[in-house]
């Protein structure tokens, strides 16, 4: 696919990069030359220099050629210009655009074809707040994130001592469970992905993988650790529009907020708009004061504020003076490698967060969802079937005869929205949503390619 | 698109009536040679006018939702991103059903330099017909498409297309459609 990026920023540079592995044909556009030249020496991208809402600039990006423009840069304004040049002047297909002001995306009447037109809108803080509110909801999870509209989730976590399926084969699990319907799609045991058969034993500590419907998840965690108690009470470091939204959020759906801001105005303002939390000036990394807060008291400690250190020695600190849990926002790839599961139990990078929500759109096929997975090595994949048994590799086929990329597994199939027992003899049909796992990026084409149609397919 | 349909497209690779009986979908109008394009969204994008505003006898009379070429860019884009047309050896069938039509349209398009088009055999492609039929397609109008294919797996027929520079030696290349 011919793709234009625009913005050679953190997220623009990391799609770009992910999608020039995948052999697309990528030209970044950005004003700053100087990142262009440091994007060209690690990939093979073109790139152009100017300013991303120019049609003089789009055209010599060859955007009449494109199938897909992304529009990253730092400025929402630019970003909805270009997309509405690029509409007018190149009929571009499919226009992404990455929005960040709540003042815009208030109005999605704006994102029309005869308004702003743009297809799909990312929010970055849209997305960490869903991804916040998820591990919140599921205490114990590392990663939660749904799929068939929000009907089935994939749900990440640790095996501890205590789960009862802890030491036992999988296929046990059907014993223990009988009436409910979940995959292990995936488990990851120190680093190393395995691919799980009926007979894999759990072991302590295993990173296990799992889908299952909104209501059983709860069921199958319990299978891998014993009982967590979601508590209520939740602290925030950091009242930027994360923080604030989260504490909003969470405030109504009934939980205790404490909100710790450090900027006096900024302290106020967000007091005044906050209804039940309670909103603390001062620093978060100060003992005295979380001590004064009862810190230990808190379920979950989540440290949201725009510098990686400060959030990782808050969370740290916040965990050894007794919070349960916690999470803190890291951008830093190299950080959440060294932290993760050994200094605090989540870290969350808003930049993979937002590549991961581009990658449903970039995708060949139908392609409902797609979502990085463990820093980016893994990806999961929601993927719609088409056709018959002559024009597709899948349809009309049992899942014991499908010829899966090595290192790729179904993890679910949904059919009118019921989950199917993925038993060997089910066969898929036309329209079935199938969550594949695949621990392999490289392997992305290949599953791409089973899910296509052949060209006599209408 | 439901499995009954696609399945008898599928079974019926050869032509079903002989060529002098069947109606022609292509009309010399929509036959170019040297098309100078450098990618595969333009060249749908081409066809898409080409189709719109040169094929206007196809479209129902009392339909007042002719499509426009918007439309079938639209159409025929969204195609593509299920699974590419191209047939391997530099052909492609870009495809779609369109609402409005109320009979199938072939276009035929020789391009000046061959463009990517996510091929099985990794050829770019130099030759593209694109058909179009009805939303409510009968199955004659959808097996022109295993018709078309079809014509293709000969090497020789093949090698006659890439030789031919003239629009009117095309058209009559394909005088079965």
């Amino acid at each position: 696919m011919k793709i234009t990026i625009l913005g050679g920023g953190q997220v623009g540079a990391s799609i770009a990069e992910i999608l020039s592995r995948e052999k697309n044909d990528i030209t970044v556009v950005d004003h700053n030359r100087k990142i262009l030249d440091t994007l060209q020496d690690r990939m093979d991208i073109r790139t152009v220099h100017g300013a991303a809402s120019s049609p003089e600039v789009l055209k010599q990006a060859g955007v009449d050629d494109v199938d897909l423009i992304l529009a990253v840069t730092n400025s929402d304004e630019v970003n909805m210009v270009a997309c509405q040049v690029a509409h007018t002047l190149f009929h571009t297909p499919t226009k992404i655009a990455r929005v960040r002001s709540s003042d815009y995306l208030a109005h999605p009447e704006l994102f029309c074809k005869k308004a702003i037109p743009i297809d799909v809108i990312i929010s970055p803080e849209q997305i960490l707040n869903h991804q916040i509110q998820r591990l919140i909801e599921y205490p114990g999870a590392l990663q939660v994130i749904d799929f068939a509209d929000g009907k089935i989730q994939l749900v990440a976590l640790k095996a501890y001592y205590g789960g009862a399926l802890v030491g036992h084969e999988l296929k046990d699990l059907k014993d223990h469970l009988p009436s409910v319907k979940t995959r292990v799609a995936a488990i990851y045991r120190q680093d190393r992905a395995i691919i799980p058969t009926g007979k894999t034993v759990i072991e302590v500590d295993d990173e296990v993988f799992f889908i299952a419907t909104h209501e059983d998840i709860k069921k199958v965690m319990q299978e891998l650790r014993s009982i967590e108690e979601s508590g209520k009470k939740i602290m925030i470091a950091g009242a930027g529009n994360i923080g604030f939204r989260l504490a909003q959020s969470l405030e109504n759906s009934g939980y205790q907020v404490k909100l710790i801001e450090r900027d006096p105005q900024r302290a106020r303002w967000v007091s005044e708009q906050l209804k039940d939390t309670i909103v603390l000036q001062g620093d978060a990394a100060d003992e005295e004061l979380l001590r004064q807060e009862n810190i230990d008291k808190m379920e979950l400690f989540c440290s949201l504020t725009n510098e990686d250190e400060a959030n990782i020695l808050s969370a740290m600190l916040a965990k050894r003076l007794g919070a349960r849990r916690a999470m803190a926002i890291v951008n830093r790839v190299a950080y959440i490698e060294l932290i993760e599961s050994s200094v605090l139990d989540i870290a969350i990078s808003p930049r993979l967060s937002t590549v991961s929500a581009l990658l449903s759109h970039v995708r060949r096929g139908d392609v409902v969802a797609a979502h990085s997975l463990r820093r980016g090595v893994a990806e999961a994949i929601e993927s719609v079937a088409h056709g018959d048994s002559k024009t597709s590799k899948i349809v009309g086929r049992k899942l014991a005869d499908i010829k899966l990329p090595n290192g790729a597994t179904i993890g679910a199939i949904m059919r009118k929205d019921e989950l199917i027992s993925l038993e060997d003899d089910a066969v898929i049909e036309d329209g079935d949503h199938i969550i594949i796992f695949v621990i392999d990026k490289l392997k992305i084409p290949d599953v791409e390619k089973l899910f296509q149609v052949s060209v006599t397919f209408f | 698109m439901t499995d009954a349909v696609s399945d008898v497209v599928h079974s019926n690779r050869e032509p079903q009536t002989s060529p002098m009986a069947s109606p022609r979908y292509l009309q010399p109008d929509l036959v170019v040679v040297n098309l100078c394009i450098a990618s595969r969204k333009r060249l749908l994008e081409q066809f898409a006018e080409l189709i719109a505003t040169n094929a206007t006898t196809c479209y129902s009379e009392n339909n007042e939702n002719v499509p426009d070429s918007e439309q079938i860019f639209t159409t025929l884009h969204d195609r593509e991103r299920l699974g590419s047309t191209a047939l391997g050896k530099g052909i492609a069938l870009p495809h779609g059903r369109i609402a409005g039509l109320s009979q199938p349209v072939i276009a035929i398009a020789k391009l000046a330099n061959p463009v990517d088009y996510d091929s099985p055999d990794g050829m770019p492609v130099w030759l593209a017909v694109c058909l179009l039929v009805p939303a409510e397609a009968n199955q004659g109008h959808l097996n022109l498409l295993a018709t078309l294919a079809a014509k293709f797996d000969d090497d020789d027929f093949v090698r006659e297309v890439k030789e031919t520079v003239s629009t009117t030696e095309i058209y009559n290349l394909f005088s079965d459609i």
